[in-house]
């Protein structure tokens, strides 16, 4: 027996059969769910934006990160501040931190929401969570005058994080929306925010779902919606 | 040189071949067919605990020489103020005390501290307290501890142990100022009457008797405010897989209802708001060891649901011929124990063997917020004379102690102090505190 001619054959037979099976590793990856999520949506979602005459202010934001689901306990703050005019002549969100900081719990944990703040009567703090936002967490300050602030705060108090899993891009997210028709016929999507949805929780019974924040404008009027970052679904208010 | 490359290919190719193979029966890259309940965090009802916060005294009694004693129950500061100095105490070659201790003498002449213990500990579970030299002697069931002054100026200890009608002495390095410095800070603390046991059976070394308080006792009405896990909030919190764990039956009232995941089992009872967990294990006890079971408990349950407030063992036993150690644990609030009849808030209840859990049952209410209302109560005095009109008179009565009974209401939990009696052989009253 040729050895020689035997073991090329052999190389020859396990090349092929590598490659073979190569393949079939490659086509069990591209047509699982998690690469079909993503695959051929940018194209998909112009083709569908043009068809539903939705139209986008922004860019399409391009993370695709590793988010958990988290658990917090609801904490409720409130009480009224008086601050001396004579050092804050003007109360702005940038000095209102300071005027704060003694009376408000974690306040490093809140940043300024400029769309949510009323010019000169209310200015709103929105929680952050790993820097993303953690909506449902606030601190609203009202401008009474008088040298007065009255503000409320609401805490969530993370207790617990459920392990990291790869949630899905904008992209995706905003074809979901509209595929659920929750996105009306010539709306004009304003932002596209990743954050995480805690509005309406009662308890650390509750879930917390990283969330994609779809804000589009739909006849003048500004709506707001969430899609679950991981499962695509509509997020709705607990409670 | 070319065979000798060749071979190296050969081998290589098979090998990729095999890992390819591998790769392609192991790897599920389709993610959303695995279940969200993985993802989800880890949920519990508190925060974990070590061997000896659970068998730490239930209540220290300071004992002064001018017959005052004070009770202080595990939410008083002066109480752990006591506890974490009298912890570091050594002592000393124990012996069984043989002669006739004057207890009376004990308690109204010299300056002590008694710590009181929920349930009787060996005293290699109290090694988890308290330095024990080596080589100290094996004391079973030890029900209380009593530091005193002696003759010559120093502490001695006694390990009292009522089951057994048995007193050790030992000696400890600590010396009597401690004591009375103790005292001097007291003053202002509710003073307390003792009373002796008026069925005193056949103990002849060791004395029995209860404490009640001599002016209005201080004791609040609580209301806690609860919630009620879910069946899926408990399988998260018990079961390693959650995903893994299917509906197996439910009634048609669905009182009751049952999981399992081919290995344990959960029964969740939604009337009572409690559950059940159990595993298989062997059933045959091998070296038995009490310390050891318990350690393997407390463990057990700091990684299922961790411990909501502060509990203590009261109860510790023996079942099925040996082969399994019963443990009750029970809730304590502002340092006094909650007496649960019906409901299961306020128990753990744990069935161990051979360091592993077999049963693990508890309630499935959270309390979210307490309000409390303070109330008058009666005195030890009012409390007797109320007991004398319905004639339960002074020399009947074997032992008091104080509870607070939880009621269940809509979506709260109403907790309210009594005193429960012991009288007669095995007869047993319960008395609202508040006047």
């Amino acid at each position: 027996m040729d050895w020689g001619k035997t073991k090329t054959i052999l190389i020859i037979a396990f090349l092929m059969l590598n490659v073979l099976l190569g393949y079939q590793l490659y086509l069990k990856y591209d047509e699982s769910d998690y690469q079909l999520w993503d695959k051929g949506s940018e194209k998909e979602i112009s083709e569908l934006l043009e068809e539903y005459g939705i139209t986008i202010s922004g860019v399409i934001p391009s993370d695709k990160q590793t988010m958990n689901f988290i658990r917090a306990n609801v904490l409720t703050f409130e009480g009224e501040l008086l601050y001396s005019s004579i050092n804050y002549d003007n109360i702005t969100e940038n000095n209102i931190s300071s005027i704060l900081t003694d009376s408000v719990k974690n306040i490093n944990e809140f940043t300024y929401s400029e769309q949510e703040s009323i010019e000169g009567t209310q200015i709103v703090f929105s929680q952050l969570k790993s820097g993303f936002p953690l909506f449902g967490g606030r601190l609203t300050v009202d401008l009474t005058g008088n040298d007065l602030l009255r503000y409320k705060q609401v805490y969530l108090e993370v207790v617990g994080e459920g392990a990291g899993r790869q949630i899905i891009s904008a992209t995706k997210a905003l074809k979901s929306a509209i595929d659920l028709q929750l996105i009306p016929n010539n709306s004009e999507i304003e932002s596209l925010t990743l954050g995480y949805y805690g509005e309406g929780v009662q308890s650390i019974l509750d879930e917390i779902p990283p969330v994609w924040r779809v804000v589009y404008k739909s006849e003048d009027i500004i709506n707001v919606l969430h899609i679950n970052a991981i499962t695509g679904e509509n997020v709705l208010k607990l409670g | 040189m070319l065979e000798r490359i060749k071979s190296i290919l050969l081998v290589s190719l098979v090998i990729l071949s095999l890992l390819l193979i591998a790769a392609i029966n192991m790897f599920d890259f389709n993610r959303s067919s695995e279940s969200l309940s993985e993802y989800y965090p880890q949920i519990t009802l508190g925060d974990n605990k070590v061997l000896e916060e659970v068998v730490s005294p239930e209540k220290i009694i300071v004992h002064s020489a001018d017959e005052s004693h004070f009770l202080l129950n595990r939410n008083n500061p002066f109480y752990s103020l006591i506890y974490n100095e009298v912890k570091k105490f050594t002592f000393f070659t124990p012996a069984i005390v043989e002669e006739q201790i004057d207890w009376d003498k004990l308690r109204n002449e010299k300056n002590g501290l008694e710590l009181v213990f929920a349930q009787a500990h060996d005293s290699n579970t109290l090694k988890a307290i308290f330095d024990l030299t080596a080589g100290f002697t094996y004391m079973p069931s030890i029900d209380r501890i009593w530091f005193f002054t002696d003759d010559m100026e120093d502490v001695g200890v006694y390990f009292i142990s009522e089951e057994l009608d048995r007193v050790y002495y030992a000696r400890t390095i600590n010396t009597a100022p401690l004591i009375d410095k103790y005292l001097s800070e007291l003053d202002d603390e509710q003073r307390f009457s003792y009373h002796l046991s008026g069925v005193i059976g056949d103990a002849i070394n060791v004395e029995k008797g209860y404490y009640l308080p001599v002016d209005e006792l201080v004791a609040d009405r609580i209301s806690k405010k609860s919630l009620n896990f879910s069946e899926n909030n408990v399988i998260q919190m018990i079961f390693s897989v959650p995903s893994s764990v299917r509906l197996f039956y439910s009634g048609d009232n669905q009182d009751t209802v049952y999981y399992t995941d081919g290995i344990s089992s959960l029964e969740y009872y939604n009337e009572t708001n409690a559950f059940s967990f159990y595993q298989p294990v062997l059933e045959e006890q091998l070296r038995f060891n009490m310390e050891r079971e318990l350690a393997a408990t407390v463990k057990f349950v700091n990684q299922h649901g961790g411990w909501d407030g502060d509990y203590l063992l009261t109860s510790a036993y023996n079942k099925f011929n040996g082969t399994k150690v019963d443990f009750r644990f029970t809730k304590y609030i502002d340092g006094i124990p909650i007496y649960t009849v019906k409901e299961m808030y306020g128990q753990i209840q744990i069935e161990a063997n051979n360091n592993l859990v077999s049963n693990y049952k508890r309630s499935t209410l959270l309390v979210e917020k307490t309000t409390r209302q303070a109330q008058k109560n009666m005195s030890g005095p009012e409390l007797l004379e109320s007991l004398a009109e319905i004639a339960i008179e002074e020399e009947q009565i074997r032992d008091i102690n104080l509870f607070y009974i939880l009621r269940k209401s809509d979506g709260s939990l109403e907790l309210e102090p009594y005193w429960l009696i012991e009288y007669d052989q095995a007869s047993i009253y319960m008395i609202a505190a508040a006047k």
